[in-house]
């Protein structure tokens, strides 16, 4: 009962800042409540005992991801006038809900045909579990990673000092 | 308390990482040549990857005679997968790339070139499409790609003209989209088979004799539409003549070859199964994107106005008429493929080299493109070896006997009709024909018409710039001895993989 209670409030909490995330016209506003959907939505994984989840989705989405979107807004400063004109924004977003729910159909399907039944003594050891998992199967793709983000260590900085001329 | 992990390092199966790694290792040593001692010529580092690359080709043939004998090699818990398809796509990938890193070496001084990083970031981008074929593990497809990807839009970027900037945003944004199309595909195909290995997704697809086709086609589909993207099928192709032209002419050469070798591969690993599944549908979509990519792609290219864009919207064209290898789906179609596609490699090459050469570092005045027709008109009279080997390159392009690519036409058409696809080998050969129609108009301009008034065509060359040429018209010329062992090559390699 509480459980339930604790996600319907965080549902409707995820819900809210999602509509006001695309609706609102200042653009710190949506930055701000993206940052309240995605915390509701650690706090969904906690109810499920999601311990990896509750973190990576804390300290990546929440703190990572996050800042660098604010540091970028203020970093522009963007200014009311600066932002596109939308006249039909409403009946727009209207159309691309539209469009996009086939896609949320497919995904709710695949959700259901998951088995949960053996949730929640999978998830308490989770963590160990998915790092053995990385660090065995995965090693190779995990490790290829780390030349990826070398590459864009290597590429940004070679762009941003790269000289003008033309 | 966890168990301690036990594996023998025999296991693993290390030297079936040994190609990539070849290629790391000499990205990380250009980028710790440049720690050491910056300021160094250029030259060095087109050496050190030359270096590296041929020590990379090495080790590929080496695994070509391991697979002869042994067949496919696994390793990595079955992460890496070096089968005929990879030894020979990798060594497509590495030739090429072999061929194409002399460029660098202009008589004009290139601002991308002077930056060790951008050998360094070639070499990278080199080993992630090794990765990227060497696998059929989806989520290793995935990071292979980003990691080539991700590489190659930075060595756009770094072409320094506005024009290259935008191509590099334009290439990026659409890449990002292609990903997401991946992803999205890939989770569709884990969520019905429970694996990420394509050949267990093959063993659950047939166990329960395609159950849920509703959404395998779902899956197919956005799969379909990233791998598009990247190899530039019509509807999906209106990145390519923009990013063609914004790139600098060695790099959009590059483009037209190595990531479309690498994603014919793992689209080879992903459709051929699918579409002897017996689901009419992909073979139908399949079909209709091959005759309508060669065709449009041909009837742009009638209008363009500068040759670069011309060649851009071509190797759609030729992209569109491999891809017919695809979906016929039998040996012969894909050994066709890569004959095909190895002959294609050194006339394009060829082609893109030529306009290299012919590079200005500032645009000509009263010209709004590099390489408009009008710089190649009379140019018989002023240079005549330079206009002989455009020539030369057109022609193949077109698919005239005895110049390399007739064959690779020759072939593909023949394992079209012998397949059963009798109309789409007649469409195939239309559209050849219609093809000659616009490398003939590089050729009149070149012969028939009279020279303009400063013709400084030849500027950018150098030695090497000619060597590069040079090699690539001898095979040009000469592939007509090259093709049957070639074949047998590829169809050893293609038939032992299951392919």
């Amino acid at each position: 009962m509480l459980s339930n209670m604790i996600f319907i409030i965080l549902a409707t909490n995820l819900l809210i800042s999602s509509f006001v995330m695309i609706s609102t016209k200042r653009v710190i506003d949506s930055a701000l409540s993206m940052l309240i959907a995605l915390l509701s939505i650690a706090g969904i994984y906690a109810t499920l005992q999601s311990s990896f989840m509750f973190i990576t989705q804390i300290i990546i989405y929440a703190g990572a991801i996050l800042s660098l979107v604010i540091f970028i807004i203020m970093f522009l400063n963007i200014k009311d006038k600066n932002l596109p004109h939308e006249p039909h924004k409403t009946r727009d977003m209207i159309l691309t809900s539209l469009v996009v729910f086939p896609i949320t159909a497919v995904l709710i399907y695949f959700i259901k045909l998951s088995d949960f039944s053996n949730l929640n003594e999978k998830t308490t050891s989770s963590i160990g579990k998915v790092g053995l998992e990385l660090y065995q199967n995965y090693v190779l793709p995990f490790e290829l990673i780390s030349i990826l983000l070398l590459i864009s260590l290597v590429g940004s900085i070679t762009l941003a000092r790269k000289e003008k001329d033309v | 308390m966890l168990e301690p992990v036990n594996i023998a390092f025999e296991s693993l199966n290390f030297a079936t990482l040994a190609p990539m790694l070849i290629a790391i290792v000499g990205a990380l040593t250009i980028l710790v040549v440049d720690l050491a001692k910056g300021g160094l010529n250029k030259s060095l580092y087109v050496m050190i990857s030359l270096l590296f690359l041929i020590l990379d080709f090495g080790a590929l043939t080496d695994f070509a005679g391991m697979f002869k004998e042994n067949g496919t090699m696994l390793g990595f818990f079955d992460v890496m997968m070096m089968d005929g398809l990879a030894i020979l796509s990798q060594l497509i990938i590495v030739g090429a790339s072999m061929l194409f890193i002399p460029l660098a070496l202009t008589s004009k001084r290139f601002h991308e070139f002077s930056y060790p990083e951008f050998f360094s970031l070639f070499m990278f981008m080199i080993a992630g499409f090794q990765f990227m074929v060497a696998t059929d593990n989806l989520i290793l497809i995935f990071v292979g790609l980003e990691t080539a990807s991700l590489a190659l839009y930075t060595l756009i970027a770094l072409h320094n003209r506005n024009k290259s900037f935008e191509a590099a945003v334009k290439y990026f944004t659409m890449g990002a989209l292609a990903a997401g199309f991946y992803a999205f595909g890939s989770m569709i195909f884990y969520a019905l088979s429970g694996s990420v290995e394509l050949n267990q997704i093959k063993d659950v697809f047939e166990a329960d004799g395609y159950a849920n086709i509703g959404y395998i086609l779902v899956g197919v589909v956005f799969l379909l539409a990233s791998f598009a993207f990247k190899l530039s099928m019509v509807p999906f192709h209106t990145w390519t003549p923009d990013v063609y032209e914004g790139s600098s002419a060695a790099l959009a050469g590059y483009m037209s070859i190595v990531p479309k070798i690498a994603a014919f591969v793992v689209t080879m690993r992903i459709f051929e199964f699918l579409i002897h599944s017996g689901v009419v549908w992909l073979e139908v979509v399949l079909y209709a994107g091959v005759v309508i990519t060669m065709t449009a792609a041909n009837i742009w290219a009638l209008v363009q106005t500068d040759v670069k864009r011309m060649l851009a919207y071509s190797s759609i064209s030729h992209a569109g008429f491999v891809m017919a290898a695809i979906m016929i789906g039998t040996t012969q179609a894909n050994t066709a493929l890569f004959l095909y596609w190895i002959l294609f490699t050194f006339t394009n090459l060829g082609a893109f080299t030529m306009l290299w050469v012919s590079r200005q570092k500032k645009l000509p005045a009263g010209q709004s493109s590099d390489h408009s027709f009008d710089k190649f008109s009379g140019m018989v009279k002023t240079m005549p070896v330079a206009a002989l080997m455009m020539g030369l390159f057109m022609l193949s392009l077109a698919g005239l006997p005895p110049f390399g690519l007739f064959w690779g036409k020759v072939y593909m058409i023949a394992s079209a009709v012998s397949a059963g696809y009798t109309v789409l080998a007649f469409i195939m050969a239309l559209n050849s024909a219609i093809a000659g129609y616009y490398y003939i108009k590089v050729i009149v301009y070149m012969f028939m018409k009279e020279p303009t008034n400063e013709n400084n065509y030849m500027i950018n060359a150098s030695l090497s710039l000619k060597t590069i040429i040079g090699i690539a018209a001898f095979a040009t010329i000469f592939a007509v001895f090259a093709v049957s062992p070639l074949m047998e090559f590829i169809s050893v390699l293609v038939y032992n993989s299951g392919f």
